[in-house]
């Protein structure tokens, strides 16, 4: 007999609420929005372009949680399984988005900024240089150097290998620091 | 896999090789809405979501009997609308044929109840010139051939 994993009240209290939440109670599982949602728009918000279509993709991934959820075993983290679900409804999106956007052009490209604050300078050429940024690319950036997740973790969740995050990281980071440099010479 | 991750779910470790400034920039571009009232509204909407896709789960599993026309659709239409023509029609010269059934009957015996009270049959010849005492003996006739003098 091996060891018990020993849970904090906080990891009892989530077992607990997933526990009843899959007997049918709709009030636990309100519990389990409450607790996950801002996590699961970051993760969203990390793939998608905009904060409407993040929170769509959080909305999509509770359903499809809620549906899913007869499956799921309360030993493993609902936290992480939630957010692979989250993740897939974001690109998902992301998917549609590209399909139905590709003969638009980007608002920021369209539309270039004009603010002389090197802050809002920074912003706005930040903004045109995640807009070329590849859309993996991004996400990884923002998962790992925003969000704190690391290179195996942001593989989970986006179905990539761990060293394709890993690659994807650096690439980000090369192209925005090349993208950037040029204000802080000017400046 | 477990992620795991402090309070708001951030580590709070700074990533080895990331630029400080673009991070910071990076964070206020993919900031999330902060205020309670944002996430209060959003946990409102995903669990109204959920009641509605609930509620329709109940409905694909007991369908009520108007849930059939739902279903159909172009050439089903004309199939149900042909059919309840021709029964419409059938109801309705049948509802013909029995009225004029019944009409026909009153008509008989209107007609057999008014020749019964008009002509009384005679019960003999003394009853019948009995009954004639006032007018004259070829009165009948008269009456039959009014032009004769």
């Amino acid at each position: 007999m091996g060891p018990e994993r020993v849970l904090s009240p906080e990891a009892l209290e989530e077992r607990e609420l997933v526990l009843a939440a899959q007997a049918g109670d709709s009030t636990a599982f309100a519990g389990l929005v409450r607790r996950h949602q801002r996590r699961a728009y970051a993760v969203a918000r990390a793939i998608v372009l905009s904060h409407d279509d993040a929170e769509d993709a959080v909305q999509e991934g509770f359903l499809h949680a809620f549906r899913a959820l007869e499956r799921f075993r309360p030993e493993q983290a609902f936290g992480a399984w939630l957010h692979r679900i989250v993740a897939n409804a974001a690109l998902d999106i992301a998917r549609r988005r590209k399909v139905r956007d590709a003969d638009e052009l980007p608002e920021t490209l369209s539309s270039p900024h004009k603010d002389p604050a090197e802050s809002d300078e920074l912003r706005a050429r930040l903004t045109r240089a995640l807009d070329t940024l590849g859309e993996r690319q991004r996400a990884v950036i923002v998962l790992h150097d925003v969000e704190g997740y690391k290179h195996a973790e942001i593989g989970v969740l986006l179905g990539i290998p761990e060293g394709t995050a890993r690659s994807d990281l650096h690439h980000a980071r090369a192209h925005l620091r090349r993208q950037l440099s040029n204000l802080r010479s000017e400046s | 896999m477990i992620i795991t991750r402090n309070g708001d779910g951030r580590s709070s470790e700074r990533s080895p090789g990331a630029d400080p400034q673009v991070t910071a920039a990076l964070s206020a571009h993919y900031a999330a809405p902060a205020g309670d009232k944002y996430w209060d509204g959003l946990e409102q909407s995903i669990m109204q979501r959920l009641a509605v896709a609930t509620s329709g789960v109940v409905r694909e599993l007991r369908p009520s009997w108007w849930s059939g026309f739902a279903e159909l659709r172009g050439r089903d239409w004309r199939a149900v609308a042909s059919v309840a023509a021709t029964i419409a029609l059938v109801v309705a010269g049948a509802a013909f044929v029995r009225g004029q059934a019944a009409s026909a009957k009153a008509r008989e015996l209107a007609a057999r109840a008014a020749v019964e009270t008009a002509m009384p049959l005679p019960i003999d010849g003394t009853t019948l010139t009995g009954g004639r005492r006032h007018l004259p003996a070829d009165a009948p006739e008269r009456y039959l051939n009014p032009l004769d003098p």
